[in-house]
């Protein structure tokens, strides 16, 4: 497929997901991206993501007025519910992630994983809910409303969330990819997330629960009260802690033809050591 | 990141799918917080609506674990966490 067309699905599926009546032009060329320098390219492209967001659809503006109100009233009933008493047993009921230590590679298949930890949730609890400190760490939410919220950012996510997700009446999976999750840093398996948890930290308890009432408010927005299947979200930080990691990426590695890195400019000139293909 | 998604989802996903034109499986590993996951998504949905035979997208969202690379640029993870194989990563005279 040519890059042309490439740019033109990748505009059709932009401008379908933001309800545009037709789809947007590509971003303009930014200097500098992708290579060394990313001097200019955020810039560029933010003006331009506020400029697309501007001309989104109704149905996207409206969705995201609808959404917001909705998780309001959410997150202020798993606000009352999600407490230190009552954290175990609604975590039991309603939230399952199955601990990873490795992936296999099954070189004639996609594989997709990623993971939403944390601070997103207890983000989105801070910037919609009306916060309970035992239960909150973050005290100025305004630009995390404006990253993910006033962006368009959170209501993109949602909807693509709505578009994978399997809804069976009682449980909701993702299919076909591994979308991880962990209620603390990523640094422990959901079931050591939850026995430290009754250890005596405030701060853990906060982020553990803000964490689960901001997880569970924006689900049962989108999808109504179900129980959620995630896979593992601390895999990456455990597997590198344990060393582990070099074999899940190494089976990969050796049947890419290419490895492209999506990462920050701290991080350019990135390599993943012995990947005997093109690096970019 | 977040606050210039929409542009970014478009020339990060045209970059990489136009790498399946050449390229029969491309390993993707990424460090972009949230914006990892709508990667992925948006993504796959491009991978899916292209319906290209015999071509793969492996997608590994690593996070703040490649900072591995570079521990004294990174963030706070890396300085206070040891990880067991420190050259897995690594920066190329480009970076």
């Amino acid at each position: 497929m040519a890059a042309e067309a490439v740019d033109r699905l990748c505009a059709g599926l932009l401008g379908n997901l933001l309800g545009m009546p037709s789809p947007p032009a590509p971003p303009p060329a930014a200097a500098g991206w992708p290579g060394e320098s990313p001097a200019g390219w955020e810039q560029a492209w933010e003006a331009t993501t506020r400029s697309l967001v501007g001309q989104a659809g109704a149905g996207f503006q409206e969705g995201r007025r609808v959404r917001e109100a909705a998780i309001v009233s959410a997150l202020a009933r798993q606000a009352a519910a999600v407490e230190p008493g009552t954290l175990h047993r609604i975590v039991a009921e309603r939230i399952a992630i199955e601990r990873q230590d490795r992936f296999a590679c099954d070189p004639d298949r996609d594989f997709w994983y990623f993971k939403i930890n944390h601070g997103f949730w207890e983000q989105l609890y801070g910037i919609h809910g009306v916060v309970d400190p035992t239960k909150m760490r973050f005290t100025a939410s305004v630009r995390y409303r404006e990253a993910y919220v006033d962006s368009g950012f959170a209501a993109a996510l949602e909807s693509l969330i709505l578009a994978f997700a399997s809804d069976d009446g009682q449980t909701i999976t993702f299919p076909g990819m591994h979308f991880g999750m962990s209620l603390e840093a990523g640094n422990h398996d959901h079931e050591t997330v939850l026995r430290r948890f009754s250890l005596p930290s405030p701060l853990r308890q906060a982020v553990v629960l803000g964490a689960t009432i901001g997880l569970l408010g924006v689900f049962d927005t989108l999808f109504g009260e179900r129980r959620l299947r995630f896979a593992d979200g601390s895999f990456p930080k455990r597997a590198a802690m344990e060393g582990t990691l070099r074999e899940t990426l190494g089976a990969f590695a050796r049947v890419a033809d290419r490895v492209v890195f999506v990462v920050p400019p701290h991080l350019s000139g990135l390599a993943l050591d012995g990947a005997a293909v093109p690096q970019e | 990141m977040h606050a210039c998604w929409a542009a970014a989802l478009q020339a990060i996903t045209g970059h990489i799918l136009a790498r399946l034109e050449t390229d029969d499986r491309v390993l993707v590993i990424t460090q972009s917080a949230v914006f990892a996951a709508l990667l992925g998504l948006f993504l796959r949905a491009a991978k899916e609506a292209m319906a290209l035979e015999g071509k793969q997208i492996f997608f590994f969202d690593l996070g703040q674990v490649l900072d591995s690379a570079t521990p004294e640029l990174g963030g706070i993870w890396i300085t206070r966490h040891e990880v067991g194989d420190p050259s897995l990563f690594y920066l190329t005279a480009r970076g």
